[in-house]
């Protein structure tokens, strides 16, 4: 085990304090790689996926500006005027360089909220010890007091801290976090390698996921990414690998009784003789790391390398007895060895290193081209199109594929350089998923988030609760997932609540209201949808907007509350829903 | 396929009648139904139930007789004294009890080993195809109930009193997204009267062909046209068409007309309708069990609500998530016991709620695949292929299990491991549009497919 003080400080990187590099950003999903079947043209019509702002000739051009709003539209999560004058003075690609590095210093408002987060730098181990134990004395077997009843639903209650903690962690970082390259890159990756904090114990371990996975190799390489994921514990149980084994064995079923006896307390996760009952293969695990992780849905392989996979990775389980370090473990005894033929690559049996096995085929799927071309078109579909072009996902893929390195932040500079990246064509057109539309909200509007309860309950309402997607596609990012009719009512519902204040726990400054003319609503309007709305809105908007400010007006409410009126409309308008 | 093979089997009760139809003891019960409400009421109803994740056939409609069964599945195998026996070879779950007497009165059937031609065990992938009745077709963009809505939409506009598709749900599944705008229902319909108003301005107007053609022009990228050169050849229109033709503007329309319109008819008095349905309906039946808490039921129940204000819904559907069992599936005693009677619960009373309008409306309960025929040691069963499809309701002549079993030994299965599926879903499909919805089925309907003219004869 390392030594606590190398542990604390790299804590104190991926988390919080001095250094901090924070990412997160969310989507992923099985995509669909370019089929090239039916060239036929099926209907006659073309949507026009953007609507023109006032005084915006959508073939022009973007401006310099607009350059930059598009930038902070993607790469961040959300841009307001006062970070385009940011930008602007900075220079937009070296701001760019200097978020790839991801070494910004973070504001003590996010420190502040971190620090109070305590799981972020425990140990697996740890929060099991601390949160997901229920003495022997409180067990149901008993006959319990009513003081025993309630510490029981006391300590019931305390197993939802850890994740609890990890949802806020990831809120707080992508509204206040400074290094928002980081922050979107992260909300990529961590619907890439999806896993559902719902699921079991997967509750426990989801914090060392998200600190030592997802964050830790959003600005690293994707082969670092891919092997963590395979070993850690959220991903081998969410996936069920962790009891994935070859033959039954009567010997490991004794052995398995006497680990029981020794452990028998420990009642949240599955024990030693349940897993030793485990006799047989489960392929979810292999299946979806070559369908959702590596080459994308039946692309390159078949049933057979699923099978083939499953038995290559059998033994590659986790040791969950709390009472010493939850980690990755590797059992022989589960394991399957021999010679196997994946992807029409042979690999060899390992009998002496039978782990090595595994992770052959790891760095197979690491090198393959189905994956960089999968990862490239997803990446392309997550910043610049839901339907990228086939050329730049190209592109794109042969900067992630340069000296085998599957350098991410090589990959991130392709796709900002690409000549198409800053074609008109992309350029608000994006529809915002709802934890997007949440967190650009709550950052365009300086919102203090007091406690985080409302905004996580606003984003089940939209049906994406942070690391709650039950499949492990991940939350998809295309907007024909999301915009369903009917959908429009709840993001209104949040957006005019924000406005005015009704989400529970969260709070527009005082400061915010600063600079708006007493008695001169149409300057308010101006003004907050200049803040909202930096690069303008549509005639339509404009007098929607103005009708209503007329109509509320006659109820001659307090400066503020019209104004909070006004924000609440614009985080509603169309404009806002795009990126 | 062969009707005389799709109807073999109806078990030992059978009567051989003319030309391989069996019928049941059961079914001829069945036969002198009258149908009050449907003479009165035009209006068929279809409600399709996805259960998603791969819902397991074997342990649902289960071979008790089959040696093998108990030989392939040995910790999970719902034993021969559990099984509610439908005849001597077919039996339920235990937990689907309350469905039992929908069949016994000839009112559920199931067709066995049915699902999708297309191998893939991709769970996202074979949802998609099977919603959009399209297996391995990329291009299809519109679900098939979207598909049906649309060619039946009335050419002048829709009268905005009528709600004609609904997913009682946040989002919609796929088989109703596309060109014509089903509703989507979101949890809180009860507090969102004021932002309906609020937006009504910013979003009025929405054209929701637009919708679609955003998936379309998806498709179209993907097989390789430039939408960008399609954009810059096509019109460019002025601001205002730009505008109307935007998804986001059409979705925000549609949400504003629909739910002002459901709410109506959920919390308000949705008498006012000018939708010309018959008036003079006959009370609807009692509710002879009350709906389980939970929100399936819960949704159901507004759905009967729905159907029996008779606003002109056509097509609503609900999904259920969480059928991947490939750990603690169990017997009688794991997760799919309790999910199985959590849906036959919730079906049972909705089935009773509908009282009379049970005889218009249709409900599917289908899945993207069932689960190998072998447990995996795990309590449970990884990805196979065929599966069962439930009928209930309207006209379907149930008390029968249709569909053509092929056993379980290894040279039976589909690639040694899976139930075959000898029967299509679209062929299902088609029946359901065409006998029940009596829908004239368009020849390319299914793209690449054209289903059996002469149907499976699962309707009265």
């Amino acid at each position: 085990m390392r030594s606590l003080s190398r542990r604390y400080w790299a804590l104190m990187i991926m988390w919080g304090g001095l250094l901090f590099v924070p990412g997160l950003n969310v989507y992923g999903d099985e995509g669909k790689t370019g089929a090239t079947e039916g060239k036929t043209e099926l209907f006659g019509r073309e949507a026009r996926e953007s609507t023109p702002v006032i005084g915006r000739d959508p073939d022009q051009p973007l401006s310099e500006r607009e350059k930059i709003h598009h930038v902070l539209s993607r790469f961040s999560f959300g841009a307001t005027a006062e970070m385009i004058d940011e930008v602007e003075k900075i220079g937009l690609e070296k701001w760019f360089e200097t978020q790839l590095k991801g070494e910004e210093l973070e504001s003590r408002k996010l420190q502040a909220h971190l620090s109070k987060l305590e799981t972020l730098t425990m140990t697996n181990q740890e929060i099991v010890q601390k949160f997901g134990i229920i003495p022997k004395d409180l067990s149901l077997a008993n006959r319990l007091t009513t003081e025993q009843r309630r510490r029981r639903a006391e300590l019931l209650r305390r197993r939802y801290i850890p994740r609890q903690q990890l949802k806020d962690a990831v809120l707080f970082l992508a509204v206040y976090g400074n290094n928002q390259v980081r922050e979107t890159a992260s909300d990529f990756w961590r619907n890439h390698f999806s896993i559902d904090v719902s699921k079991g114990v997967v509750r426990y371990y989801g914090n060392t996921y998200e600190r030592e996975v997802i964050r830790a190799e959003a600005l690293g390489t994707f082969k670092a990414m891919l092997n963590k994921q395979a070993r850690h514990p959220a991903m081998l149980v969410f996936l069920d690998n962790f009891i994935s084994r070859a033959t039954p064995q009567k010997e490991l079923l004794a052995v398995a009784r006497k680990e029981f006896a020794k452990t028998r307390d420990y009642s949240t996760v599955l024990n030693a003789i349940d897993i030793a009952k485990m006799k047989g293969l489960n392929e979810n695990y292999a299946r979806e790391l070559m369908e959702l992780h590596t080459l994308g849905v039946d692309n390159y392989y078949t049933q057979a390398d699923v099978i083939a996979v499953a038995e290559a990775l059998t033994g590659w389980t986790v040791q969950q007895d709390p009472s010493k370090p939850i980690e990755f473990l590797f059992r022989p005894e589960m394991h399957a060895t021999g010679a196997r033929k994946i992807l029409k690559v042979r690999i060899p049996a390992y009998p002496r290193n039978p782990i090595q096995e595994g992770q052959a085929v790891l760095d197979l799927l690491v090198k393959h081209r189905g994956t960089a071309e999968f990862i490239a078109y997803k990446l392309c579909r997550y910043y610049v199109n839901d339907r990228p072009s086939q050329k730049m996902v190209e592109r794109v893929a042969k900067a992630f594929r340069r000296k085998n390195k599957t350098d991410l932040p090589t990959t991130y500079r392709a796709i900002f350089y690409d000549k198409e990246f800053f074609d008109p064509a992309n350029y608000q057109t994006k529809f915002k998923r709802p934890f997007e539309y949440v967190v650009s909200a709550l950052r365009v509007t300086n919102a203090e988030i007091v406690s985080t309860a409302g905004i996580h309950q606003a984003l089940l309402t939209l049906s994406e609760p942070i690391y709650q997607c039950e499949d492990p596609t991940g939350y998809y990012d295309q907007a024909d997932v999301w915009r369903d009719p009917g959908v429009m009512a709840d993001r209104w519902q949040f957006g005019v609540g924000l406005g005015m204040g009704w989400i529970p726990g969260v709070e527009i400054p005082a400061s915010y209201w600063e600079g708006l003319e007493p008695n001169n609503p149409l300057q308010w309007k101006e003004v907050l949808s200049k803040r909202i709305l930096p690069m303008g809105h549509t005639e339509k908007t404009d007098k929607a907007l103005e009708k209503v400010i007329a109509k509320y007006s006659r109820f001659n409410p307090k400066p503020e509350q019209l104004g909070r009126y006004i924000v609440g409309i614009l985080l509603g308008s169309p404009e806002f829903q795009r990126q | 396929m062969r009707r005389r093979d799709f109807l073999s089997n109806t078990g030992a009760g059978a009567v051989s009648v003319g030309a391989g139809l069996a019928i049941t003891k059961n079914s001829l019960a069945v036969q002198p139904k009258k149908n009050p409400v449907s003479d009165l009421y035009p209006d068929p109803v279809v409600v399709m139930i996805f259960l998603r994740g791969g819902q397991d056939q074997l342990n649902t409609i289960v071979p008790y007789t089959d040696k093998t069964y108990y030989k392939i599945r040995p910790t999970i195998a719902i034993q021969k004294e559990d099984v509610i026996k439908l005849n001597n070879r077919w039996g339920l779950h235990p937990a689907m009890k309350p469905l039992k007497r929908f069949y016994d009165e000839g009112r559920f059937a199931v067709v066995i080993n049915s699902g999708s031609p297309h191998q893939t065990r991709s769970h996202f992938e074979a949802q998609d195809y099977m919603e959009y009745a399209a297996p391995g077709n990329r291009t299809i963009t519109d679900g098939w109930l979207n598909r049906y809505l649309t060619a039946t939409a009335n050419p002048r506009g829709e009268d905005p009193k009528k709600l004609r598709a609904l997913a009682m749900q946040e989002r919609l599944p796929r088989s109703l997204r596309g060109t014509y705008p089903a509703i989507a229902v979101p949890p809180n319909l009860r507090d969102i009267e004021e932002v309906l108003d609020l937006f009504e301005d910013f979003y009025s107007g929405g054209d929701p062909e637009a919708l679609s053609v955003a998936q379309r022009a998806a498709a179209r990228k993907q097989s390789g046209t430039s939408s960008r050169k399609s954009l810059k050849s096509r019109d460019r229109k002025k601001e205002e068409d730009g505008l109307m033709s935007d998804p986001i503007m059409a979705s925000g329309t549609q949400t504003i007309q629909g739910l002002r319109r459901l709410r109506e008819v959920l919390y308000g008095d949705a008498d006012d309708s000018t939708y010309k349905g018959p008036r003079e309906a006959p009370e609807t039946g009692a509710t002879f069990q009350e709906y389980p808490g939970g929100w399936f039921a819960s949704r159901l129940k507004s759905l009967a609500k729905v159907i029996k204000s008779d606003v002109g819904l056509s097509v609503a559907a609900t999904d259920i998530n969480g059928w991947d069992h490939h750990i603690g599936m169990g017997s009688t005693d794991g997760t799919l016991n309790r999910m199985l009677s959590f849906l036959s619960e919730g079906l049972a009373a909705f089935m009773d709620d509908l009282g009379p309008h049970l005889d218009r409306t249709l409900i599917v309960v289908s899945t993207e695949f069932g689960r190998v025929a072998k447990e995996n040691g795990n309590d449970g069963a990884d990805h196979g292929h065929g599966g069962a499809t439930w009928l209930l309701g309207g006209q379907v002549k149930g008390g029968h299990i249709y569909g053509r079993w092929t056993g379980l030994e290894p040279a039976e299965l589909f690639q040694k491991r899976d139930l075959q599926v000898t029967t299509d879903f679209r062929e299902i499909y088609a029946d359901v549009l065409r006998q029940h919805m009596k829908f004239d089925l368009p020849a390319d309907f299914f793209p690449g497919y054209t289903p059996s003219e002469k149907g499976l004869g699962l309707f009265a």
